[in-house]
């Protein structure tokens, strides 16, 4: 034996030399985060807090009652690292991404930040984590009772010892201080703690070199030669077939689960991760490790039953086989070991579970009962920080309890309970890693179904036969009901207790979770938690503020914030010159905020604290659907698409109107010309035809040659209005009232008219004669216009009469409101077909020699309707053409 | 450069297999071929087989990891999900 003051002086020598580690670590962190305290090797270290007393005593007992079966509690680890690219990365990502504090606050963020799943998760972890404290406490008192057992190792390790209750207390006190001392000192914005993974890696170190030693000096005892170290191997070593069975899938499966879902592993895991090399890294050091400490696991166990009496407690072997041999150095160095293993599991226990509490159990409550402190920052944080100190006692008194009131002897049996425990989370955690569709009701439903199951197939049997649970109850089920029974629950018999416990629990989580996510829509923002989350490796740097539209006040945000991270940390968040300025805060002052918040409360809570400030939320349905995952992406660009080809369209259609407009006033501008050319050719025709006979006949009359220059200055001045109208461009728009409309006889207009084709008649040897005049009228409009028509008219009279002697008569009169006015001529007329045709645009009578843009007869049909009238040939078949044209009479008749 | 690419995506591949691998070779049937009780070298034969496939995974884990780490450094980032 050892004498109890020199193992508990060295206990606290070696406690001492933790705190000194931790101390450093903290110290070292703060000057220099990125130093060798987040290296690849620490981080892997620290993960081995996954090897508890449970590995380092227990693996040697399991390996001498079940015989391999404890290497798939290794083994499950070993696929998920190995396996580290197909979940380990996304999980650590994600964790890392959104500053996740706890596996709670992990499923609580992924399913919409919500309360209620952050508070079962937390429950269950508590639950799960109790027995698993137990198992270290009792590992730590077994191995000190038996080591300063006076009687003797021998002894000691044969006879059932009871408990030393008072010793396991001052043991828990102990792990107590230390981790509140180094675990909850500080609101961490990452809630990474530097100074407890050093001394976690430095108690990683030690208890491996201790299996190893103690494993070597084994081996070294039969003389390094395998058949003597497997000599007195058992039936389970040689001939283990029967252990691959059920119970080897389950066990895989539930360390498998464990290492990510236990929330001491999650903490280390993803919590403490600072970049992916580490877990890059991790995934082939953290399997060797768990190979290095499991190399002599099963000669340990093969010399324990060999050399140590039967009956011995196999748990105990590492301590007790080099005790027997009197090797005290080795056997301190065992007993550190397993002192290392058990504390360090406690310590990150307890911290990872205080954080849990307070974030998601105590601090929701606390806001929604108003119990939190208003005095001011200083007071927030002690209470947050009292919280949690608290919570850390409560953890490790429930598993002080959970010690006390089961019986159960063996260590794998305990941890056993408590990977069944944890493992209901793995459904909500790999489905919101993978299935966006995945809800919290599905989540929360699973979660405590699964947790129901487990207490009552599992943990309330665990007690074995207490108030609890009757050991009737548990025989034949309560009130006798069989299909209830606890370990054969609907009839399912036949199989271990935990295979039975972990099928039921599982399949009950797993079907309702995904059954529930189908039957319900998620809530928006839980629909864009889950597209975070999912898609993180393509979506890292969306953040929540382009999705989000908030807004608050400055001045209460500063005040939460001042609460809850201290003055310090607030004013820098608030040092911005821009928000300084400024009273309401934007989507990116508020985002920023609640994340440093999360951080210290979690997200739920952090969310919650700033909604009660936030004025107006809105999540934007445009950017949730942008973020809608693939094929809803490609369905927004193809409707994008489609809106655009309706524009190019639409647009189409514009141009097309656009250009269908230019024909028609490219059309009407050939119009104008030709319409402008002809009404200038007139008055120029008979300019020029005056101005010939002026030229030719220089012995004329002068009464003569003065009316025919009166004619010619007449078509000059009428040339010169005519051109003054063309500048002003009135022309181009329609006719009407471009000139107000004078009252005239057209009497005088027509008389004019015949004068001024007078010229032409000569030049063409035509006879002109005025017949019948009508009584003097008047018109309305414009005297140029009628005069153009009337001109016009006469002057194709003469061109077009190819008679032998040409004549034309023009007679006017005026009956029943009408005033007419025929153009007669004696030539060979017009075809019947045709008479309709010559008052089309550019048709010319059929005279070869005659120019013209055969426009004269159509502008005096336009111009006549703008009278009112109308212009047409008579019909009644006398030889020659003869044109009416009638015009109502608008003004008085005199 | 295509070389490079396809090197890339057979350490990405290889990543990928090995838990499928690993699962594979550690539940029955596989792993009751080799639960026979049969001494090879005086150790028996299952401890030899369970060893020998875990230390086989983390020899491939290990060096994949080197080939993920090496890829980091060539390309830009680490290669990626596809």
């Amino acid at each position: 034996m050892l004498h109890p003051d020199l193992v508990i002086a060295i206990c606290l020598a070696y406690v001492a030399i933790l705190f000194a580690v931790a101390f450093a670590g903290d110290r070292r962190a703060r000057r220099d985060s990125g130093g060798w305290l987040s290296s690849p090797l620490v981080y892997t270290l620290s993960i081995s807090i996954y090897c508890s007393s449970w590995t380092f005593f227990g693996a040697v007992g399991s390996a001498a009652r079940n015989g391999l079966e404890f290497i798939a509690i290794y083994l499950g680890p070993t696929i998920v690292f190995v396996g580290w690219w197909v979940f380990l990365r996304k999980l650590v990502t994600v964790g890392r991404v959104h500053n996740t504090t706890s596996i709670a606050d992990f499923i609580s963020a992924r399913y919409g930040k919500s309360q209620t799943l952050g508070a079962v998760v937390t429950l269950i972890a508590v639950i799960a984590t109790a027995p698993y404290i137990s198992l270290q406490l009792k590992a730590l008192t077994d191995s000190f009772q038996v080591l300063t057992l006076p009687r003797g190792a021998v002894t000691a390790a044969s006879s059932t010892i009871e408990p030393d209750y008072v010793l396991a207390f001052w043991i828990a006190a102990g792990l107590c201080v230390f981790s509140i001392i180094f675990g909850v000192r500080n609101i961490d914005v990452n809630e990474r703690h530097h100074g407890v993974v050093a001394a976690i890696a430095v108690e990683a170190v030690v208890k491996l070199v201790a299996l190893l030693a103690v494993g070597l000096w084994v081996v070294g005892l039969s003389d390094w030669d395998p058949a003597l170290v497997f000599a007195g191997a058992p039936a389970s070593i040689i001939d283990p077939a029967e252990t691959f069975g059920p119970r080897w899938l389950t066990l895989l499966f539930l360390a498998a689960a464990a290492v990510i879902c236990l929330p001491r592993q999650f903490q280390v895991t993803v919590v403490e991760n600072s970049d992916n090399r580490q877990i890059r890294t991790a995934s082939w050091l953290f399997p060797l490790y768990l190979l290095l400490l499991c190399l002599f696991v099963i000669p340990i166990a093969i010399a324990g039953l060999e050399r140590l009496p039967a009956g011995s407690n196999p748990d105990l072997f590492v301590l007790t086989l080099p005790m027997q041999e009197n090797y005290n150095t080795l056997t301190l160095l065992a007993f550190l070991g397993g002192f290392s293993s058990a504390t360090s599991m406690v310590i990150v226990s307890s911290i990872a579970l205080s954080t849990m509490i307070s974030n998601h159990i105590v601090m929701p409550l606390a806001l929604r009962l108003s119990l939190l402190p208003q005095a001011g920052a200083e007071a927030m944080r002690h209470f947050i920080l009292t919280t949690r100190r608290c919570a850390v006692v409560f953890v490790v008194l429930l598993g002080l309890i959970y010690l006390r009131a089961s019986n159960s002897d063996a260590l794998a049996a305990i941890g056993l309970i408590s990977f069944c425990g944890v493992a209901q989370f793995l459904p909500s955690l790999v489905g919101g890693l993978y299935w966006s569709r995945a809800t919290a009701a599905g989540a929360l439903v699973g979660l405590v179904c699964g947790l129901v199951l487990w207490g009552y197939t599992l943990v309330l049997p665990s007690f074995g036969g207490t108030a609890l649970m009757s050991a009737s109850t548990i025989a034949d089920g309560p009130f006798g009901v069989l299909w209830l029974r606890p370990h054969a629950l609907f009839g399912l018999n036949g199989y271990d207790p935990l295979v039975h416990a972990v099928f039921w629990s599982m399949t009950a989580n797993v079907l309702l979770f995904v059954l529930v996510s189908l039957a319900r829509e998620p809530t928006p923002l839980a629909r864009f938690q889950s597209m975070l989350f999912v898609d993180v490796f393509r979506r890292q740097t969306e953040t929540e503020q382009r999705i989000i539209r908030r807004t608050a006040r400055i001045a209460d945000l500063r005040q939460i914030a001042e609460r809850i991270l201290g003055p310090a940390e607030a004013t820098a968040l608030f040092a911005d010159r821009e928000v300084r300025r400024s009273i309401i805060a934007g989507d990116n002052m508020i985002s920023r905020v609640e994340q440093r918040l999360a951080a210290n409360v979690g997200a739920a809570s952090a969310r919650s604290l700033i909604s009660r400030v936030v004025s107006d939320e809105t999540i934007s349905v445009q950017e949730l659907k942008r973020l809608a995952g693939e094929a809803e992406q490609i369905r927004a660009y193809s409707e994008e698409l489609e809106r655009k080809s309706r524009q190019v369209e639409a647009t189409a259609a514009a141009l097309a109107a656009a250009n269908q407009r230019l024909r028609e006033v490219d059309a009407q501008k050939d119009e104008f010309l030709s319409q402008i050319s002809h009404e200038v050719r007139t008055p120029m025709t008979s300019i020029r035809s005056f101005s010939d006979i002026l030229l030719a006949e220089p012995a004329m009359q002068e009464e003569q040659k003065l009316r025919f220059l009166n004619i010619i200055q007449n078509e000059s001045s009428r040339l010169t209005r005519l051109l003054d109208s063309i500048l002003e461009l009135d022309l181009l728009r329609t006719a009407s009232a471009r000139h107000a409309p004078v009252d005239f006889d057209p009497e005088d207009v027509l008389t004019s008219a015949m004068e001024s084709c007078e010229a032409l008649a000569h030049t063409a040897g035509t006879t002109l004669v005025r017949l019948r005049s009508a009584a003097s009228v008047t018109l309305s409009g414009e005297p140029d216009k009628l005069a153009q028509i009337f001109i016009n008219l006469i002057s194709n009279a003469i061109k077009y009469n190819d008679a032998p002697k040409p004549k034309v008569s023009v007679s006017s009169s005026s009956s029943g409101g009408v005033y007419e006015v025929r153009v007669e001529d004696n030539g060979r007329g017009i075809a019947k077909q045709d008479h309709e045709r010559i008052f089309l645009k550019f048709e010319r009578g059929p005279v070869v020699g005659h120019q013209g843009a055969g426009l004269g007869l159509s502008i005096s049909r336009q111009i006549t309707e703008q009278f009112g009238g109308k212009l047409f040939l008579d019909e009644s078949g006398k030889s020659g053409a003869c044109f009416i044209l009638q015009v109502p009479i608008s003004g008085r008749e005199g | 450069m295509k070389h490079w690419e396809s090197r890339t995506r057979n350490v990405r591949d290889a990543a990928a297999i090995l838990p499928v691998a690993a699962i594979f070779l550690l539940l029955p049937p596989v792993i009751l071929i080799f639960s026979a009780p049969v001494l090879i070298a005086n150790i028996p034969l299952i401890v030899l087989y369970v060893y020998g496939v875990w230390a086989g995974l983390i020899l491939i884990a290990l060096m994949v990891a080197l080939r993920v780490e090496e890829a980091g450094r060539n390309g830009k980032n680490e290669p990626d999900e596809a």
